[in-house]
């Protein structure tokens, strides 16, 4: 048991990429912390680098009380769940879940025991006798699971795990990789570039983009209030809608730019102090796609684009009336329950929930 | 029916040669000879058993296999792992260790003529007296009984081991980085995972490569004839030596054909006795 810590850890590869810049993140014992972030963003180098995979370029990564800078793979008292598994094809499921232990050097007696223990756990016991091969995509997952539990590591390192299964089998395993998690109360630390995973399986979230670390905290958290227009629009599916907006001249309302909007805000000031500094430039604001509502307040005139419809939910795309430029540009995305359905190119009002508006500065940095 | 030119071609290209030396090795046919063609049966079977060389041949095919067979399948395993880093200028040492398989036989046998040359001058002799502090006496390698089967062994392993190496090297670079990396994070240092991940993903490529080996070994021509004619004193006769003696020098051509028979079984009989190993190793595994 024990938790991981990165100090100002660097990683930059020998052709000059730039893949970790300064990242600081410390997981609990026992927490599962998912690194979530689009591809090349940075969450796999930091997974190779807690694994001892790929050498680190600057910085301090701690298991515990104890840096594991110098030590090799094998020294550092992890597993992992591979994409791909990474099972050993030429073994059946008794050896592979064999193998760590028998690396360990633990007696006959011993592993069969825990071998079994964690067949059972994982419903892997009539499977023992076959090859990886002959299994299928979600028992492969879980031989994968049950050789990296049945050591009883320090850390678990997962890298995409559920990527390589069919959509039910994915929500059913993230539920049981959750449930197990908070069994065995294991610290984990598991990358994925899939949002939905990320919000429902983590502790604590923490984004990553471009190589830097964008926010941590717990999923709520990051989604009621990111940290930066980036995380805005990384979680939620759809993200948050993101515009250009200014205060009109008499400070009553909001305008967003470009599209010819005006929200008549009297409490926004109180809501966000630091408004007032952008009362003649630009700033941002992101509005979730629940903040819609066809029955609030003022309300707007909007012209359909496309409507997607989820069964209990349809997503609909919009631009105000009042723009009459249209294109991609203004185009918002607007989450609407009940109700008869919409057609494309038909007009319809829409209102704001203005509790649900958040304000970025220009650099996309929370405001309020 | 798209396949019929390929078959037509197996046709007459292989399976009508090997059809004929089967029906001549029944036969007592000898070019420009005056008596007329017989049949006669096993004949020629019981006296090419009954010839102290062709016996000696087999025994030196045998032997020959026996030896080059693991040491170059071995030889080729280690070639291939040392060349199968990133390392500067690795392509030119693949390069150089794949060169002998290029050269012609003919050509490297002349060549180990050369280096196996008698007296303190040839190479190999210089080369065994200066890493024996003079203790090495110079000896006529092609020409001694007792080294000029060994002195052959020699030429094809250097001549033939590029060539293994090559598929073994494929055979590695096949093997998913993962896998090492799984083996590492459970704790597997480097000679395990050369034990528990490298050996068993070769196992395939390994079987093919003794396979072949195994049949070249047993068609081992090329530097017999250039190199010692099969002597001294049969020392280094192999079949297919003595067949294409006895069918092109000799003209016996029926006694050329019962031999390539008796080869061909005994390759045969070999490669099947190797499948059969390997795919028992597989059910147990």
């Amino acid at each position: 048991m024990a938790g991981v810590e990165y100090r100002h850890v660097d990683k930059t590869y020998p052709d000059g990429t730039r893949a970790l810049s300064n990242l600081c993140l410390s997981v609990g014992d026992g927490e599962l912390m998912v690194l979530v972030g689009p591809s090349g963003g940075g969450k796999s180098t930091a997974l190779r680098l807690l694994a001892g995979l790929d050498p680190i370029s600057g910085g301090e990564i701690w298991i515990g009380d104890e840096c594991v800078n110098a030590l090799s793979p094998q020294r550092r008292d992890i597993a992992m769940v591979f994409q791909n598994y990474a099972l050993y094809p030429h073994m059946t499921v008794r050896r592979n879940l064999e193998f760590p232990l028998r690396m360990m050097r633990l007696g006959r007696s011993a592993t069969a025991a825990r071998v079994n223990d964690t067949a059972a756990l994982l419903g892997l016991t009539p499977l023992l006798e076959r090859r990886p091969r002959e299994l299928s995509g979600g028992q492969r997952q879980r031989v994968a699971m049950g050789r990296a539990m049945v050591r009883q590591p320090r850390v678990f390192l997962m890298d995409e795990p559920l990527s390589n299964l069919d959509a039910a089998l994915r929500t059913q395993i993230r539920a049981e990789i959750a449930g197990l998690q908070r069994r065995l109360a294991i610290t984990t630390v598991y990358v994925t570039h899939d949002q939905v995973e990320a919000m429902t399986l983590g502790d604590r979230i923490a984004v990553l983009n471009a190589g830097r670390l964008q926010q941590v905290g717990p999923p709520q958290v990051l989604y009621d209030r990111p940290a930066n227009t980036f995380v805005a629009e990384f979680l939620g599916n759809p993200g948050m809608n993101i515009l250009a907006a200014g205060l009109s001249r008499d400070r009553r309302s909001l305008q967003l730019r470009s599209s010819g909007w005006e929200i008549p805000l009297a409490e926004l000031p109180q809501r966000c102090r630091e408004l007032a500094q952008h009362l003649a430039g630009p700033f941002l604001v992101g509005l979730r796609p629940e903040a819609f509502s066809p029955r609030l307040g003022t309300t707007t005139e909007m012209i359909v684009e496309t409507v997607e419809s989820l069964g209990h939910e349809r997503l609909v795309t919009v631009r105000p009336a009042a723009d009459t430029k249209g294109g991609g540009q203004t185009s918002l995305v607007a989450r609407l329950r009940g109700g008869q359905a919409e057609g494309a190119g038909q007009k319809i009002e829409l209102g704001l929930d203005g509790e649900q508006l958040r304000f970025f500065d220009e650099q996309g940095d929370l405001m309020g | 029916m798209i396949s019929m030119p390929a078959l037509l071609g197996l046709l007459a290209f292989v399976v009508a040669p090997f059809l004929l030396a089967v029906v001549l090795g029944f036969s007592n046919l000898r070019l420009g000879s005056p008596l007329p063609l017989e049949w006669v049966g096993f004949e020629q079977y019981r006296r090419i058993f009954a010839d102290p060389s062709f016996t000696r041949a087999l025994f030196n095919n045998l032997l020959f296999a026996l030896v080059v067979v693991p040491l170059q399948t071995a030889l080729a395993l280690v070639l291939a792992l040392l060349l199968n880093r990133r390392l500067r200028g690795i392509a030119l040492f693949r390069t150089l260790f794949f060169m002998p398989v290029v050269f012609p036989l003919s050509l490297v046998a002349v060549v180990w003529i050369l280096i196996f040359a008698p007296g303190p001058n040839g190479t190999m002799n210089a080369f065994l007296e200066l890493v024996s502090l003079g203790a090495w006496t110079p000896h006529d390698f092609l020409r001694d009984t007792r080294l000029a089967l060994p002195a052959i062994m020699l030429t094809s392993l250097w001549q033939g081991a590029g060539f293994q190496m090559v598929i073994v090297l494929a055979g590695l670079q096949a093997i998913p980085a993962e896998l090492y990396e799984a083996a590492m994070i459970d704790g597997a240092g480097r000679w395990q995972q050369f034990w528990h991940v490298t050996l068993p993903q070769l196992r395939n490529t390994m079987i093919f490569v003794v396979l072949v080996t195994t049949i070249l070994a047993f068609r081992l021509f090329d530097q017999v004839q250039i190199m010692t004619q099969g002597g001294p004193h049969d020392a280094t006769t192999t079949v297919m030596f003595e067949a294409v003696e006895a069918a092109f020098t000799r003209q016996q051509v029926a006694r050329g054909a019962a031999m390539s028979v008796v080869l061909f079984v005994v390759v045969l009989l070999i490669s099947w006795l190797q499948r059969r190993l390997a795919r028992q190793e597989r059910e147990v595994a």
